[in-house]
């Protein structure tokens, strides 16, 4: 509500990542900004009751911390306030693409920036064609409707045309890459919708497995939401059990018993669970019999060799002739086999709910076994029975909600202000480079590959085969990117040497803070945060997921909160410019403005107010939708199958995988036709490897950033970095005490982190909450490399300079990172710092502009 | 008249408490009940400690802010008279009478009074009075807590019929008489798992009694499908605590320490002939 308080402040209304705000401003300046908070007049809620118990979304929304400490974010030194060109960067003379990440920038003004890029982008239309463009985005941008990068970024780049490079949905790898080949559910790349799976749970869920998630801080959208839910099915009397190389954030609160499991062994301790059901009979065979094929040597599909059932793997009958016992399991998995045993029995006797979709289990060597494993043990107890639920640590708990006419972000669906435009022309380039493949298509093309797509919509367009250059295209030679992202991709030294590459002409880099690949950018491009620009949004909607269900519904006017910092612009605006210099005309925006644009996409909504009213109130909720009938996803398939068949050739679960088969026959080591444990080979299984560096690396999400947003944040950082004798903030890596006094290491030691892909360095925290053998450090600290050369030790403390960019497998081209093996030794900061003077002086660092 | 209810059992230090706080205060000035707050100072904090220790390790979690005690001692020994009780109970520093002496700061058994070296004063949670008195329902620090962690209550709901646990007070034995409540601090407990080393299973249902011996206070709990128990909120002490179960010898541990926190590890019983 935008409401005079009497001494000069109003308040207005935005949503950020973190959620919805409220936002008092008095001059220009931001004095505070809070959750947004309903007056209960004005909400007529749902509610949830089981055995006299009742939840009930809370009135005041969930915001995460980075959220809170916008102020901070929003005037933070490190804004992009102006037009930023890399000094020895000369579109008409040497452009020292090996400076990038060494020269510093100089301010100049949009008339010289646009002028710059109009006579770039007609050069690179004119000399090489649109597949020259390389444009591409982060992850998690500023959140909204209007300024989105499925928005406005690809209307204007589908229009012009351009290689997209990609992300693939590495946030749940291994479930686009295996679960789909179990379950289908090909558009949501393997994740089942939570429909009414709040209620589900808290009604008839007794056990809750959490299997490598963490819903409390899975960092993003509307995940601190989770606390009241569990503490309500804490007070139901669930039971918890934690699997997880790490006693992670959920664990802990819900008072879980914690299974120390080595990482990368989860399909064998899946494997040994549904022994211990074969054998005792605590599985629903009548339900895999009708269900599912492949569980056993009598539902096999046709062609199917003999002894190539999941039972016959399970019980050492087919070729490997392993017997997958508890003690089997115990021996690679860590776990005693009689917990093994007893988790195997504790399931098979209560209807659980699997809590696994996500997870940094996912984006490891040979995931899709992982996820194949978690989707074939689900069958087994029933899946989309009254209580047997696939939940996932994002997005995945939805209770009675009414998504009709939803407004986006919807997630990682193409919509946006094009929704809303009278035409939307596809990409005229057909060319297109998964991020994993950034580096070999630069240095090495050409490159071929399978896949790697964000959306597959089945399995042929999975393994579609991918060349580069394409047919008829030219390499790419001009970057375009939306934010910064660089602490995301694994072995990130590969990036920069390929941004050096003179092949590498121009990059932009558009952003509203100077960080990490802005570094490496030949133009840095002002951009408002969500603060300084109108837009109209659902907190967390990712409709297809059915995010915020666990709320109240409600839609924000992002109203304007204050003037844009210093020179930056929209991305919007900047693309409407580039389009009339580069002569289309109206077509990018069809004589619309940002106001016009949110008016209709206003009028899809069903908010019965007058657009004025709403823009002026700032938010709408939703009354709670009236009979109401909760009908979850799976219960359809549980209840008929053969009416709600899932989508795979044969409709069933395939546990035995007809497509995996009909691709790779029965032999394939890196994925046979039903779920198996491969030892991972970056993993301990690796003698040689384990030799040099015995510690596994644990990525859990960062708690108190947005991937790599926000590391410079004081009122975050202040909690979580161990600040060195120098006063650095080092980023934190975590050890077991055994770990660390193997090592003669403690509390607050700083440290190298490395293995033969990189080093940095690290403050040393020593914690229970780490199995042994495992090490906590996480991605996303700004790279603050101490030597120019891509590689050098990175000050920052980034796990990334330390991960792998292979392939999951001969089946997947993207996300493994997660399997990463590193040493720890203690540091001499002393010789670091007399040895790299300049770079300890900050010469490199991802934020530093003046070079 | 009301407070804050802390609940430490339910926090999961995402620090919105402290953020709201720094962000309600920094570079805001809200003379005369507070001068800007500065960089570094936690007017609310989360305490961290681990305990226990392996698969049964804890992290307990507990916020701390100015206690605004009946008996405040930062009242006591100001040699200024900045320092005042409210009507409504909340303890406020004057932030233009202050000298910044310090005297409050080292009196103050909770470390909750920080020295502002720009301003030359000394500064403390407000209960966010500026905005009380504007009629603010709750002070920014509860408004930001997502987990209830945080309450803002009537003094007159903190008794046994309306309280889910026992009211406490942080550091009685202070006898500052703190304003401020508690329910569930976190206290020592005891665990461990009970298995068969002979069968490889874990025993469910085993009985174990922890008996201080001193006090003689019991506590009794039994083991779940894995074996384990806790024994939760026992009173420090040394202890005798006793397994069995029905076929297999029991075992019985004396003189166990447990002024802290402890995981026992596995208890191993073994069948009887």
């Amino acid at each position: 509500m935008t409401e005079k308080r009497g001494t000069g402040i109003e308040r207005k209304t935005t949503c950020t990542t973190a959620g919805a705000l409220f936002v008092d401003v008095e001059d220009d300046r931001i004095v505070r900004l809070q959750p947004m908070h309903f007056d209960p007049e004005e909400v007529q809620s749902w509610n949830i009751e089981v055995n006299g118990k009742t939840y009930k979304p809370p009135l005041t929304q969930p915001l995460l911390p980075w959220g809170t400490a916008s102020k901070q974010i929003i005037y933070s030194e490190n804004r992009v306030k102006h037009p930023l060109k890399r000094v020895d960067w000369e579109p008409l003379g040497n452009r020292m693409p090996e400076n990038r990440g060494i020269s510093g920038y100089e301010r100049i003004s949009w008339d010289e920036m646009y002028d710059i890029l109009e006579r770039e982008m007609r050069r690179i239309i004119d000399t090489y064609g649109p597949s020259a463009f390389c444009w591409s985005h982060c992850a998690h941008p500023e959140w909204g409707q209007v300024h989105y990068f499925y928005s406005d970024l690809y209307r204007f780049w589908n229009m012009v045309g351009g290689t997209y490079r990609e992300f693939s949905p590495n946030s749940w790898e291994g479930w686009a890459a295996g679960a789909t080949f179990v379950w289908g559910y090909w558009p949501l790349k393997g994740l089942i919708p939570s429909t009414d799976l709040l209620q589900d749970v808290a009604e008839d869920s007794d056990l809750i497995v959490l299997w490598g998630t963490e819903p409390l801080f899975h960092n993003i959208y509307s995940g601190i939401d989770t606390a009241r839910a569990l503490k309500y099915f804490k007070d139901l009397g669930k039971s918890f059990v934690l699997i997880d190389p790490l006693y992670n954030e959920t664990g802990l609160a819900v008072d879980a018993k914690w299974l120390r499991i080595v990482p990368g062994t989860d399909a064998a301790l899946a494997a040994a669970i549904a022994h211990t059901w074969i054998v005792e009979g605590t599985y629903d065979q009548a339900y895999l019999d009708t269900h599912a094929i492949g569980f056993d040597e009598e539902h096999l599909p046709e062609g199917a060799p003999a002894n190539s059932s999941f039972k016959s793997y399970i019980l050492g009958l087919d070729k490997d002739g392993i017997e997958k016992t508890p003690a089997w399991a115990a021996e690679i998995c860590g776990i005693p086999a009689y917990t093994i045993q007893a988790l195997a029995r504790e399931w098979g006797s209560k209807p659980t709910s699997l809590w696994s979709l996500f997870s940094g289990t996912c984006r490891r060597q040979y995931a899709h076994e992982h996820t194949r494993m978690q989707a074939t043990l689900l069958a087994m107890q029933g899946l989309g029975k009254p209580g047997v639920n696939a939940v996932g640590s994002v997005l995945t708990l939805c209770g009675p909600y009414d998504a009709q006419n939803q407004i986006g972000p919807t997630g990682y669906v193409d919509g946006g202000i094009n929704v809303v435009m009278d035409n939307y022309t596809p990409n005229i380039v057909r060319q297109f480079i998964t991020f994993q493949k950034f580096n070999d298509c630069v240095k090495n093309p050409p490159q071929q590959w399978r896949g790697g797509h964000m959306d597959s919509f089945n399995a042929e367009m999975f393994w579609e085969e991918a060349t580069y250059p394409a047919k008829g295209c030219s390499p790419v030679h001009f970057i375009w990117q939306r934010g910064s992202t660089m602490t995301n991709p694994p072995d990130h030294k590969r990036d920069i040497i390929a941004y050096r590459d003179a092949s590498i002409e121009t990059i932009v880099i558009c952003a509203p803070w100077f960080d990490r690949e802005c570094r490496y950018a030949d133009l840095v491009l002002p951009i408002t945060t969500a603060f300084e620009h109108q837009d109209i949004t659902e907190p967390g909607s990712v409709a297809q997921m059915g995010a915020s269900g666990m709320g109240l519904r409600s839609a924000v006017f992002h109203q304007q909160t204050i003037k844009p910092i210093g020179e930056s612009k929209t991305d919007l605006e900047i693309f409407e410019e580039l389009s009339r210099r580069l002569g289309y005309g109206d077509t990018y925006l069809e004589g619309n403005t940002e106001e016009t644009i949110i008016r209709k996409i206003y009028d899809t909504t069903t908010i019965p107010m007058e657009y004025e009213a709403f823009k002026e109130k700032g938010y709408y909720v939703w009354p709670a939708p009236t009979n109401y009938k909760p009908n979850k996803e799976m219960k359809g398939f549980y209840e008929d199958p053969e009416a709600n068949p899932v989508d795979t050739p044969t409709g069933k679960l395939e546990i035995f995988s007809t497509q995996l088969f009909k691709k790779y026959g029965p032999d394939n080591p890196d994925i046979p036709p039903v779920p198996h444990y491969i030892p991972e080979r970056e993993g301990p299984a690796n003698a040689a490897l384990a030799e040099r560096f015995p510690l596994q690396m644990c990525m859990a999400h960062p708690k108190f950033r947005f991937h790599g947003k926000y590391n410079d944040v004081e009122w975050l950082s202040e909690n979580y970095k161990v600040y060195g004798p120098d006063g650095y903030p080092y980023e934190p890596v975590c050890l077991n005490p055994a770990d660390a006094a193997d090592r003669g290491l403690s509390d607050g030691d700083i440290v190298r982190v490395f293995n033969d892909r990189g080093s940095v360095l690290a403050g040393v925290k020593v914690t229970d909450r780490l199995t042994p053998g495992v090490a906590w450090l996480t991605y996303g600290a700004w790279n603050d490399p101490v030597d120019p050369e891509a590689g050098a030790l990175d000050r920052g403390g980034d796990g990334n300079v330390l991960t792998q960019a292979e392939p999951m497998s001969d089946h997947y081209v993207s996300g493994a990172y997660n399997s990463c093996m590193i040493e720890i030794e203690a540091a001499d900061l002393d010789a670091l710092s007399n040895r790299y003077p300049e770079g300890f002086a900050g010469a490199w660092s991802t934020w530093n502009r003046e070079g | 008249m009301k407070t804050i209810l802390v609940d430490p059992s339910l926090c999961i230090q995402c620090t919105n408490c402290q953020i709201s706080c720094k962000d309600e205060h920094t570079d805001n000035d809200w003379t005369p009940i507070a001068a800007p707050q500065a960089k570094g100072q936690f007017w609310i904090r989360i305490d961290e400690r681990e305990t226990g220790s392996g698969s049964r390790m804890r992290l307990e979690r507990t916020p701390v802010l100015c206690q605004h005690c009946e008996n405040a001692p930062c009242i006591a020994v100001c040699p200024n008279n900045a320092i005042y009780t409210r009507p409504d109970g909340i303890v406020i520093i004057d932030p233009v009478a202050c000298k910044g002496c310090g005297t409050c700061r080292a009196a103050c058994p909770y470390d909750a009074v920080f020295e502002n070296p720009q301003l030359g004063i000394s500064q403390k949670c407000t209960m966010c009075a500026h905005l009380l008195d504007e009629g603010w329902d709750a002070p920014r620090c509860v408004r930001g807590c997502p987990t209830d962690a945080l309450q803002y209550v009537d003094v007159e709901s903190l008794n046994q019929r309306d309280l889910p646990a026992p009211l406490e007070r942080l550091m009685p034995d202070e006898e500052t008489n703190p304003r401020v409540a508690y329910i569930r601090t976190h206290k020592p407990f005891v665990a461990g798992g009970v298995i068969s080393p002979k069968e490889g299973k874990a025993l469910d249902g085993a009985c174990v009694t922890a008996t201080h011996q001193v006090t003689g206070s019991i506590y009794r709990t039994q083991t779940d499908t894995y074996g384990d128990f806790a024994v939760n909120a026992i009173e420090p002490g040394f202890y005798t605590i006793e397994v069995m179960i029905d076929g297999y010898y029991p075992r019985v541990f004396t003189d166990y320490d447990l002024r802290e926190a402890k995981n026992m590890g596995e208890v191993r019983l073994y069948p009887k002939a």
